[in-house]
């Protein structure tokens, strides 16, 4: 059928040629055969788009997929064990959240308030030279 | 894909799509055509009639659809596969809690030809089972 787009490859990794061509799925309709080690997809576009710029998405699509894929494969053992631990410890504290923080006493309470407020009052240190006072507010008293 | 006398006719290349992929593709065209499926050692042949005359644009449609379904039918599978371990790793504490072995039979224990006897019958029951058609 005419405005199809055929792309071949030598030698795939399938799980990410079928992930590019489902990626794809939005502007196009995929076909995917393999043949051997190798595989070709073709696309039909479901609006005006030419099979040129649709095989080319393919192809880059494809590289994000066999990066992902690479990605997903090298990590996994690691995540499920991580998911394992993490399980096997929920299951020990019995599936319940910690114990919250014990809470501050009122005596603590007003030792913080009055912290507070006594930073609050104290103007910081004496400054009779004017050291802290910006260049600006200095020139302005002149 | 190719449209001939106002019908679609598709080839499944094999073991890449599987009859349930095909099975997904019919599911979502519905009542909207009639799928009839041809099928050698290496390929599935399709062929989607639709209930209406359908325009050339729109047989496309209707194939492109149960095109994109089978694949993301495949594609979801071996998403599945892929995440195994995950699952295992979230389901397998589940079932060991909610299916602990079974104790042994004490009679079993006493006298061993119980046993014996019990897993011989068992087997003959399963060829026989095996069998029958």
């Amino acid at each position: 059928m005419a405005g199809s787009a055929v792309v071949r490859f030598a030698s795939v990794d399938e799980q990410a040629f079928l992930g590019a061509a489902y990626a794809l799925t939005a502007d196009a309709y995929a076909l995917v055969t393999r043949k051997g080690k190798g595989g070709s997809v073709e696309l039909w576009p479901k609006r005006k788009l030419a099979p040129k710029a649709l095989a080319a998405a393919f192809r880059r699509e494809y590289a994000n997929q066999r990066l992902r894929w690479a990605l997903t494969r090298d990590g996994l053992g690691l995540r499920a064990e991580t998911l394992r631990r993490a399980l096997a410890l929920a299951d020990a504290s019995g599936g319940r959240a910690e114990a919250p923080q014990a809470a501050l006493t009122p005596e603590q309470k007003a030792e913080i308030a009055a912290l507070l407020a006594e930073a609050e009052a104290d103007k910081g240190p004496r400054d009779p030279l004017g050291i802290t006072q910006p260049w600006e507010d200095s020139r302005k008293e002149r | 894909m190719k449209i001939v006398k106002g019908a679609v006719a598709v080839k499944f290349g094999k073991p890449l799509y599987g009859a349930e992929a095909l099975a997904a593709g019919a599911l979502a065209l519905g009542k909207r055509a009639q799928v009839f499926v041809g099928e050698t050692k290496s390929v599935f042949s399709v062929e989607i009639v639709p209930a209406s005359r359908l325009t050339p644009a729109a047989l496309l449609a209707l194939g492109g659809e149960f095109l994109n379904e089978a694949l993301n039918h495949e594609y979801r599978q071996r998403v599945i596969q892929a995440n195994a371990p995950l699952t295992r790793a979230v389901l397998a504490p589940l079932f060991a809690k909610g299916f602990p072995a079974v104790p042994a039979d004490p009679l079993e224990e006493l006298e061993p030809q119980v046993k014996a006897d019990r897993v011989r019958d068992v087997e003959e029951l399963l060829a026989q089972a095996r069998g029958m058609k």
